[in-house]
């Protein structure tokens, strides 16, 4: 899991252009919208893209996406459960 | 034709200029570069990280050259904000465009989509500053920034005294390069393609620095042969002004000139300079010459009256006057 | 010096009929132009509901006997055929032309060809038919029609997303008010392509079912096509008592939400703005208005912000509703085609239903309008128009 978080920060960075960012500085449980690192729904769609790129996982609806991509943490966990190898 | 008298209170340009030119620069040099690109400042200056790092670089170049128009003219956030651009982020709706080609519909981002629709500088300017005023674009060729002129003359009749932002902004790609080259459009030219951005705050009211009065807009659309020379003395005739009066004439290039062999005699070598070998041909040229007038009415005091004469590829032409204060 | 400026001629291809009779009667018998995608493919084919003029390129171009080249982009000739339409209805089909203005909204511009240039240019750069690219940018279309049918006046592309057309007539409108010009024609178009619907599919905004505007339960919009035209004259150049007279537009505002680059405020900042701004410039009270149509596009987003800021304006609303649920959202094309939509109302004294919706709004106190009305005296709609960006535009029509 803890690989699986540091490469998904990387992406995060990469995707979403946060070109000041380093991984350490993102924290693994906060909130990745609104509070916390403040990202919009524009991000949120980035992130979708990148899901789904990266991992073959799709986000159907709004709410899904919600609680999917809360934290790195929720997405790391989501893709654990459901990534198919 | 529409006369006015707005007080330019402020501009700025980035341009492929480090500095904006003085008279000397005016005389016409060829080049062997294949375009123009613009020498960009260090955005981080302007923007924050997090706005800036969704941006594409024309975006940044309209926002940057905006606030710094601000800036100059000593306010926060103007009354309206009116920009003109021939073909926006062309950049972005490439990459979605070839995106969606290489991907076959799938997985695509969506940034670079928001940012193909033209109006996206002039909103992000709004957010910018959390103005609320009127805000508009226009995207009709060669005459994308007089259309937003006009629009600015129109907006000043309605509201007087108001602080109006007007922007002309395009950019090249190597993409867009390779296009007009195979469609030949500087095929028997010295002029080269170019990009830039131009930002002026008008007022119908006067201020303490301003740069120069704009007088006076025309525009036309595909001349007959032979017919630019009359265009040229009746406009300046409307302003009640004789040709001779003019003391700077600024023409993209002197093929303008070698094309009606009439307006070598009307147009007075002496006065008539050149902008097209500092700034390139693009849509929006037009805003890098009205920069330049008005930083040269401001600092050369034997300029008075300045006539510019923008034509973009013989299909649109404009006709600018400018005054000194 | 203030003119009025009155409409004499309306002109419209949409889903629902390529002009203003065809449309009339699809909105009186409640018939949606929603369907499936049949102008190009896509993976989304079958998946996305679409509302598609139901011409294809040849057939525009036959109806319309265009004079120039047979290469054109759907826009142009979409556009075409509205012009013409509002041209010959205001009584001009053979006269000189070229002291009219013209202003046309837009955002896809030629793009439906420059698919088909990139599809073989991203191969190979020597690749791409060269007539593909020439008509990309917004301003082609205009200029065509323009050259097509000898406008010189002041010829101008406004591109401000879904509110262009409706800054087109605002601006067309303040032309004439200034005593520039004395007729322009005025509104605006957008063609359907990939692009445009892959782009919205990006930002998953798309109902899968076709749209409901102020439902409860909305899931998002419904893309479409078209183009809608109106002719503007002076007061100066036509008599005020003239039966050529179709209504007025007594006012217009324009105003920036400034919040985000595609979401509206949840305050509905903006459009309470522009709509305020629009009845100040009318001499309108809220009060005054007969009908709201709405910009209405079925996204959770746009109609929780447009029904915050009309029932913030409105101490009593108004009938309202979205015509979007027949024509679908037409893009650049929208505040053309539903001023269209309102002179229609006004002229034949209908308030057209939104079809689809049902459920109320829980945020809303108040409902759109789920009925055809008939024999109403429609004195003064409002109609809205609100852009990616925050770009707001409202404009107001009144019975003459």
């Amino acid at each position: 899991m803890q690989n699986l978080i540091y490469k998904l920060k990387q992406e995060i960075i990469e995707a979403l252009n946060l070109e000041e960012m380093t991984v350490d500085e993102i924290e693994t449980n906060a909130p990745l919208f609104m509070d916390g690192l403040g990202l919009d729904s524009i991000d949120a769609l980035e992130l979708t893209v990148l899901l789904e790129k990266e991992y073959g996982l799709k986000i159907h609806t709004a709410e899904e996406g919600k609680q999917i991509l809360y934290s790195v943490r929720t997405m790391a966990e989501y893709i654990t459960k459901n990534q198919k190898v | 034709m529409l006369k006015t008298k707005l007080f330019i209170k402020g501009c700025s340009a980035i341009t492929p200029q480090a500095r904006v030119p003085d008279l000397q620069s005016l005389s016409w040099t060829n080049t062997e570069l294949k375009y123009f690109s613009c020498l960009e400042p260090d955005y981080k200056l302007y923007i924050e990280p997090m706005t800036s790092r969704r941006m594409s670089r024309l975006m940044k170049m309209g926002l940057v050259s905006a606030k710094m128009c601000l800036n100059d003219a000593n306010i926060s956030s103007p009354e309206a904000i009116i920009t003109g651009t021939g073909l926006g982020c062309s950049e972005d709706t490439e990459k979605f465009l070839v995106n969606l080609i290489v991907n076959e519909e799938k997985m695509l981002k969506p940034t670079p989509f928001i940012q193909s629709t033209h109006n996206t500088i002039g909103s992000q300017i709004a957010i910018n500053l959390n103005c609320h005023g009127y805000n508009i674009t226009f995207a009709h060729r060669g005459h994308s920034f007089e259309s937003a002129i006009i629009d600015a003359i129109l907006f000043s009749r309605d509201n007087n005294g108001a602080d109006i932002l007007v922007g002309g902004f395009d950019e090249i790609t190597q993409t867009s390069y390779h296009i007009l080259q195979r469609l030949g459009v500087f095929r028997n030219t010295s002029i080269k393609a170019g990009e830039g951005a131009a930002f002026f705050v008008f007022n119908t009211l006067p201020s303490m620095n301003n740069y120069a009065c704009l007088q006076a807009i025309d525009l036309i659309t595909k001349p007959s042969k032979g017919t630019i020379n009359q265009q040229i003395l009746s406009f300046i005739k409307k302003q009640s002004i004789d040709i001779k009066d003019i003391d700077l004439v600024l023409c993209g290039s002197p093929e303008d000139i070698f094309s009606e062999p009439e307006l070598k005699s009307l147009l007075e070598p002496t006065k008539t300079k050149f902008y097209k070998h500092l700034c390139g041909e693009y849509h929006t040229a037009s805003a890098f010459a009205l920069n330049l007038a008005a930083n040269i009415i401001k600092q050369e005091s034997s300029i008075k009256n300045v006539l510019i004469w923008n034509n973009y590829l013989q299909i649109n032409h404009s006709f600018f006057y400018l005054s000194a204060c | 010096m203030a003119n009025r400026v009155f409409i004499t001629g309306l002109g419209i291809a949409s889903s629902i009929g390529i002009s203003p009779d065809e449309v009339l009667s699809s909105l009186i018998s409640g018939k949606s132009g929603i369907a499936t995608l049949s102008l190009f493919d896509s993976v989304y084919k079958l998946e996305i509901p679409i509302a598609e003029v139901k011409y294809i390129n040849q057939q525009l171009f036959d109806l319309i006997g265009v004079k120039s080249s047979p290469f054109h982009s759907r826009n142009t000739l979409l556009g075409l055929l509205a012009v013409k339409e509002a041209i010959k209805m205001a009584g001009f089909l053979d006269s000189d032309l070229s002291d009219f203005g013209l202003y046309s909204g837009t955002t896809s511009g030629g793009m439906d060809l420059s698919e088909n240039f990139y599809r073989s240019f991203i191969n190979n750069s020597k690749a791409g038919r060269l007539r593909d690219i020439i008509h990309h940018d917004c301003g082609d279309s205009t200029a065509v029609i323009a050259e097509e049918l000898g406008i010189h006046g002041h010829v101008t592309t406004i591109s401000t997303a879904c509110s262009s057309a409706a800054n087109a007539i605002m601006c067309g409108a303040r032309l004439i008010k200034s005593g520039y010009i004395d007729r322009v024609i005025a509104g605006g178009v957008d063609a359907l392509n990939q692009f445009t619907m892959n782009g919205f599919n990006s930002l998953m905004i798309l109902d899968k079912q076709p749209c409901k505007p102020f439902d409860n339960n909305r899931n998002g919009l419904t893309l479409g096509e078209g183009a809608g035209f109106i002719i503007l004259e002076s007061e100066r150049c036509i008599n005020p008592t003239s039966n050529k007279i179709l209504c007025e537009l007594k006012g217009y505002g324009n105003a920036c939400d400034a919040y985000h680059q595609t979401a509206s405020s949840p305050d509905g900042k903006g459009a309470y703005l522009s709509m305020h701004k629009a009845l100040e410039n009318s001499g309108l009270d809220p009060s005054d208005i007969t009908y709201i149509n709405t910009h209405g596009t079925g996204t959770v987003n746009n109609d929780l912000s447009e029904g915050i800021a009309m029932e913030r304006l409105f101490k009593k609303m108004p009938y309202y509703s979205s015509t979007k649920s027949y024509t679908g959202h037409t893009l650049g094309a929208s505040g053309g085609i539903e001023a269209v939509i309102s002179i229609l109302s006004i002229i034949n004294k209908k308030i057209f239903p939104g079809v689809q919706s049902t459920q109320q709004m829980n945020e809303l106190k108040s409902s759109p309008v789920s009925k055809l009305i008939e024999d109403r005296n429609v004195n003064h709609i409002l109609s809205n128009s609100f852009g990616f960006g925050g770009n707001n535009t409202s404009l107001v029509f009144s019975v003459c």
